[in-house]
């Protein structure tokens, strides 16, 4: 009886050993509802599973440069320094928003408007009070109410908190000099929130708070008014997908580590992240068939993914850039000399 | 007999493998500390303890700030929570009805149960809003002006922050303490209490006069043991502390304390001083609760030699 029982076992078992091609990857939070959706409908139509874990940038990175994982996405660009050091390629996939939110009684769901010079000024604790002069200035039809400011920041490392620093540092070498960049820094003023939504919270808490958050922490209920930034050239915007594509068509492959943080561009959204995924440059014979599965993935998610991106507030790489990455995977050396990427994207 | 003879020898040895695996255990715990913190303690050495600066971009950590943030908020919830305990246990047992004590127990107990990250939630969402529109401002209000201790309470008032995140913790260790307390009162023989109250004292007076000395080591314990676990305490205060690498003393503003540091920035330490500063500040925690422990076996061991059994 017992003996019927663990052939029974064994032979399940081992159907469902028969299951399909794992790849798994992990990283950023900020991509992760594009890649939960894109992997959810790959699986359905290939029967191949990405699994996709969103740890955080720094975990992302850690862990594939330890191998742990088959492919890691971050919203911080490694240097090419890094990238030979840990043998790994990089390439964008999506672009999205780092939006500014202020909890502003009485003008809820108005935006604002801020230039560089006043928000740089903000969030070093030179300007605290929304109802400074420089502010009212630049918002004539607006009459801003008498607040102090009070800053909300992230209390754990993220690779939000990096475009935002990135973006500050560039608009002032005072902020470079002062705090600098990174995932996380050290903010001279103001309330560290856990996460977005800790953020979010913390805004929605306190009147007169201003945040930084990723788009898709918007929502409409905690109404939130959105700051407008000033971009290089000069134009007051708001974070729209369009303004985000305008971003993303700066994008080039040369200037990595600057993304498209305050691109040139009329139209352009200045804080637009960009999200990475980081692959190793050689594959070991064991990892081959994930590999070629990757590739395929991601030749259909560029192919038939874009709705889920357009309606998850994304933007996906232009066209252009496609090429290049496509290029990029050719590279990929498999332990065998003449196995290569299989197959051409077009 | 025979049969007895093993029990008894297998129990003596189990026992003896208890405590040497628990001991193991605290060594070993130790020795990953240090061993993972030396690249922070080699690159800072001393200065890490008394320098504030905690720059993650600079790559210069100072512990200052966030073992500030932990024993301020631990005595803030001493403060609260041994008084209230005090009289939580006093009215259980002395002036409530005999019939509803077990209940008001298993009540006290039941805040024990509740989650840490349950506390966090409820002090982000309700009781922070609560402090910052009541409590910090009448506080404000009333000690703002004293000449030593005013400046504590100036500032900004968001609710948030050190004042509130001791309040929540005093609120999470008041069950312990209580429970510790209720044992210790219930030990105190009978006899001993009868003879003061038929000598004339009130209830508060047995209490002050013959319960309290009886019972100090007991009590001293519990608190002890409540500082323990607030000094530990991660979630709940990471949720209302406000998570600010600033120094100040005033107890409104945002803060850090050590655990809160650890959790809120461990898995995104990217770089290998980072992560070693973080794990020398859980060195700091470790060795402080551990003083915590051998003080207050130290302090007793003194009363006791002074006063007697």
């Amino acid at each position: 009886m017992l003996y019927k029982i663990l052939t029974c076992i064994v032979i399940l078992f081992s159907l469902n050993s028969h299951a399909s091609l794992l790849i798994t990857g992990a990283g950023a939070s900020f991509p992760a509802p594009v890649y939960s959706k894109w992997s959810e409908k790959y699986y359905l139509q290939h029967h191949i599973k990405i699994n996709y874990q969103a740890i955080g940038s720094g975990g992302g990175i850690k862990q594939i440069s330890l191998r742990t994982l088959d492919f890691a996405a971050t919203d911080k660009p490694l240097s090419a320094k890094e990238l030979e050091s840990f043998k790994l390629i990089q390439f964008p996939v999506l672009f999205g928003a780092v939006v500014l939110v202020a909890n502003l009684p009485g003008l809820t769901s108005q935006a604002i408007n801020l230039n560089n010079q006043i928000l740089k000024n903000i969030f070093l604790g030179k300007i605290q009070n929304w109802s400074d002069k420089k502010i009212q200035a630049l918002n004539p039809s607006i009459k801003l109410p008498t607040l102090p400011i009070t800053i909300v920041h992230r209390a754990d490392g993220s690779g939000t908190t990096y475009v935002f620093t990135k973006y500050l540092s560039q608009i002032s070498p005072e902020w470079a000099n002062r705090v600098g960049v990174g995932m996380s820094v050290k903010w001279p003023f103001g309330f560290g929130g856990k996460s977005n939504d800790g953020v979010a919270l913390y805004v929605k808490s306190i009147p007169g708070a201003i945040g930084y958050l990723e788009q898709n922490y918007v929502e409409k209920k905690n109404n939130f008014s959105l700051v407008r930034l000033q971009n290089k050239a000069g134009e007051f915007i708001l974070p729209t997908k369009s303004s985000v594509a305008a971003a993303a068509r700066q994008f080039n492959f040369k200037n990595i580590s600057a993304g498209v943080i305050n691109p040139p561009g009329r139209q352009a959204w200045p804080l637009t992240a960009t999200s990475y995924i980081l692959i190793p440059q050689a594959i070991p014979d064991t990892k081959h068939e994930i590999y070629q599965g990757l590739y395929q993935f991601f030749v259909w998610a560029f192919k038939y993914g874009q709705d889920d991106v357009s309606h998850l507030g994304f933007v996906m790489v232009p066209q252009k850039i496609q090429d290049e990455i496509w290029l990029r995977w050719k590279t990929i050396q498999f332990q065998q000399p003449k196995t290569r990427i299989l197959g051409n994207p077009r | 007999m025979k049969k007895v003879e093993i029990m008894n020898g297998m129990i003596k040895t189990l026992s003896r493998a208890s405590v040497l695996i628990v001991i193991a255990l605290f060594m070993g715990i130790f020795y990953f500390l240090i061993k993972n913190s030396q690249l922070s303690i080699h690159t800072f050495g001393l200065q890490f303890i008394h320098n504030q600066e905690w720059n993650p971009v600079l790559k210069i950590f100072g512990a200052l700030g966030a073992i500030k943030g932990t024993l301020i908020t631990s005595l803030i919830a001493l403060l609260i929570a041994v008084p209230t305990s005090f009289g939580i246990t006093m009215f259980i047992l002395k002036v409530a009805p005999h019939s509803i004590q077990k209940a008001l127990r298993i009540s006290i107990d039941l805040l024990a149960g509740i989650p840490s990250i349950i506390y966090g939630m409820w002090g982000l969402y309700v009781f922070s809003p609560f402090v910052g529109q009541y409590i910090q401002p009448w506080m404000m209000h009333f000690f703002g002006d004293l000449p030593w201790i005013g400046h504590c309470f100036a500032g900004e008032n968001y609710g948030m922050g050190l004042f509130t995140a001791g309040m929540v913790l005093g609120i999470m260790i008041i069950p312990f303490i209580t429970s510790i307390m209720h044992d210790i009162f219930e030990l105190v023989p009978n006899i001993l209490v009868e003879s003061v109250l038929s000598l004339g004292a009130t209830t508060w007076e047995s209490i002050w006069h013959v319960i309290i000395p009886y019972g100090r080591i007991g009590f001293a314990g519990g608190v002890m043991l409540g500082l323990g676990r607030a000094i530990g305490e991660t979630m709940a205060v990471s949720f209302v502390i406000g998570n600010a690498h600033t120094m100040t003393t005033a107890l409104f503003a945002p803060a850090n304390s050590m655990t809160s540091s650890i959790a809120n920035e461990f898995t995104e330490a990217t770089y290998e001083l980072y992560s070693s500063a973080l794990v020398e500040l859980g060195l700091i925690l470790f060795v402080i609760t551990a003083i915590v422990v051998f003080l207050s076996n130290f302090l007793l061991k003194l009363t006791k030699n002074q006063h007697g059994p």
